[in-house]
């Protein structure tokens, strides 16, 4: 019997995931006769039918449905083979991926104009996109070391290893005066939380939203309702400005965003609650035994401890 | 090492005028689209056969094209994966041996799914056979199915379609072989004879009365369809009334409620085990019909069951025995 190709598995997941050959299509970035070509083809190879064909749509088959995992991974596999097949040539060659959120700029400004010749590899920095899974990214070998935050050790464990850059306590809450007029002697939490709540991308503080939504619904039994998810920082104080809703950010970013120089009103909360919530770090594989990767980490920690 | 830095302004940094990227200039990012499994199998033979036209051979293909393939390998990953020594011999390479060992996952999920399949094989697919219900009744459409059932690998499945919708039962999957007096264009369908529908004459009659050993000359004479088809009006035995067209739903009704059809009236339909008080079958008077109308075996010519030709194969057997 002769396996499927690689090619008709993807076709084949992206047609369950979207459920019309036309939106698969699409996703694919192919026709819809190549879509149906290759399903053709997978159907003929296996031997069976996978999908019955309506006009509203397209319904798998119960073959079909018991196919899903299994060929999910084959994929997941022959991702995981190329990323590792990258992985060890970027030993080869010397080479380092590194992935950092917006924050690391003005650090990294400083070493690199400061100490690059140092290095023993040579480095591939890429900005953390704010949909960007980095903890499957590091574990896949997508890259090898990721610098970003993280609150409340979110992220830690499971295979990743973090030498903190820097720890912070509690969060900041930054408001346009124009448009919220809060009380900041005593600050009641509660009435920021009640607007529109402005929140850094997932990448860049992973377990913020997650912490924000419980802790709301506990501390206060008041769902967080409405948020606005910003790309990046600088983003995120912009919509601020506009005066869409109220900035939460982990840790103290008053100084880091210059937020009163901005006319913004901005007060740093939970501070005794929430000792040491924020980490900024550098992360990689824990069992990581690539020694350039290692020495690259121990260097990019003094480096950026420095800036 | 000297950094070697590029700036390149990212979607994300041009809006939002936050830092760049900062990318090395020195590292490509690999093309790893274009590795398939057919790149992958070829690496491993090669690296257990180290030789490339022993790979070849149990590939069933050229020395040359696993030439290419690793070739073409190398160009992706940049690396060079096997050493060739003076006698032609291989010797993988330390990315090679890596590579080997990464692809034992990848090797162990495509086993799983060959398993799988081979053991749908094996326990036997869903054939899903359709017709119209009217067709379904028929004794020649049972006795098919009996004998399809006794195919090996094989589980057969009824779901009623009308004529009219064959076509799209057939091409959505909700069947796979449609049997019926319908017949898909031969540029789409493979079409196999499935036999013959005799058709009988049946009186309505009283049971206390006199039958006769003619057809009646007086009274209503109706040519029952078959998926909207009649047998040719022209073959019809000559009894000195007027054929008129019958639907299956109606001769069902009558066959339940003999009572609403006018005693005397001639029937001409695809044999049926009705009440014989109250229906008499001319075949009990020694009359046999020669009427018949054409059964077809419809499936995808390009259909997923391999099987499916030796099948029609059966199919057309039956129906000439």
């Amino acid at each position: 019997m002769i396996s499927p190709d690689i090619r008709e598995i993807q076709v084949f997941l992206s047609l369950v995931h979207t459920g019309s050959f036309s939106a698969a299509a699409k996703y694919l970035g192919i026709t819809q006769p190549a879509v149906s070509a290759q399903i053709a083809k997978l159907e003929q190879v296996l031997g069976f039918p996978l999908f019955y064909r309506n006009p509203e749509g397209t319904v798998l088959t119960e073959q079909g449905k018991a196919l899903i995992p299994l060929l999910e991974e084959i994929e997941k596999e022959h991702v995981a083979v190329l990323r590792r097949a990258a992985y060890w040539k970027r030993a080869q060659t010397k080479q380092v991926k590194i992935w950092a959120d917006g924050s690391i700029s003005s650090r990294k400004a400083h070493y690199d104009s400061n100490y690059a010749d140092s290095f023993s590899s040579s480095e591939s920095w890429k900005e953390l996109s704010s949909d960007a899974d980095w903890l499957t990214a590091l574990k896949t070998f997508e890259v090898d070391i990721v610098i970003t935050g993280s609150f409340l050790r979110a992220g830690d464990g499971q295979g990743i290893k973090t030498l903190p850059l820097e720890r912070q306590r509690g969060m900041t809450v930054a408001w346009d005066p124009t448009y919220y007029n809060f009380v900041t002697e005593p600050f009641d939490f509660l009435q920021a939380i009640t607007s529109t709540v402005i929140l850094p991308a997932r990448s860049m503080a992973i377990g913020f939203r997650e912490f924000l939504v419980d802790w709301c619904e506990t501390a206060y039994s008041f769902p967080l309702r409405e948020m606005i998810e910003c790309r990046t920082e600088a983003e995120a104080v912009d919509a601020c400005k506009l005066g869409l809703g109220v900035l939460l950010l982990p840790g103290d970013a008053e100084k880091r965003l210059a937020l009163r120089a901005q006319h913004l009103g901005c007060i740093h909360a939970f501070n005794t609650v929430l000792p040491r919530a924020f980490t900024f770090g550098i992360r990689y594989r824990a069992e990581e035994q690539n020694p350039l990767v290692l020495s690259t980490v121990e260097l990019l920690a003094k480096r950026l401890s420095v800036a | 090492m000297r950094l070697k830095l590029r700036i390149e302004k990212s979607d994300t940094s041009a809006e939002s005028g936050l830092p760049m990227d900062v990318v090395d200039e020195t590292i490509v990012p690999l093309n790893l689209g274009s590795v398939d499994f057919r790149h992958l199998s070829a690496f491993k033979q090669v690296y257990l056969e180290k030789n490339y036209a022993n790979a070849g051979l149990n590939l069933s293909t050229t020395r040359k094209s696993i030439r290419r393939m690793m070739d073409n390998l190398e160009r992706v990953f940049e690396c060079s994966l096997f050493k060739e020594g003076e006698k032609g011999d291989l010797s993988p390479t330390a990315f090679s041996e890596r590579l080997f060992n990464d692809l034992r996952f990848l090797h162990a999920a495509q086993c799983r799914l060959k398993d799988h399949i081979a053991s749908v094989h094996e326990s036997g697919r869903i054939l899903h056979i359709s017709s119209s219900p009217a067709v379904f009744r028929t004794p020649i459409f049972r006795q098919l199915f009996k004998e399809l059932q006794s195919v090996g690998n094989v589980r057969l499945s009824y779901t009623p379609v009308d004529s009219e919708e064959a076509s799209k039962a057939l091409l959505s999957g909700r069947c796979d072989l449609y049997i019926g007096t319908w017949k898909g264009h031969p540029k789409r369908y493979i079409t196999v004879d499935a036999g013959n529908v005799p058709y009988h004459f049946f009186q309505r009659a009283p049971s206390d009365r006199e039958r006769k050993s003619d057809l009646p000359k007086e009274g209503h004479a109706y040519l029952v369809n078959l998926d909207g088809m009649a047998p040719d009006p022209k073959r019809m035995p000559d009894c000195g009334m007027k054929w008129h067209s019958l639907s299956e739903k109606q001769w069902m009704r009558w066959l339940s409620y003999p009572e609403e059809c006018a005693t005397d009236t001639l029937i001409c339909a695809p044999n049926i085990l009705g009440d014989p008080s109250k229906w008499t079958p001319w075949e009990a008077l020694g009359t046999t019909s020669p009427i018949q109308l054409h059964l077809y075996a419809n499936f995808l010519r390009q259909h997923p069951y391999e099987f499916l030709p030796a099948l029609a194969g059966k199919i057309r057997i039956h129906a000439h025995a």
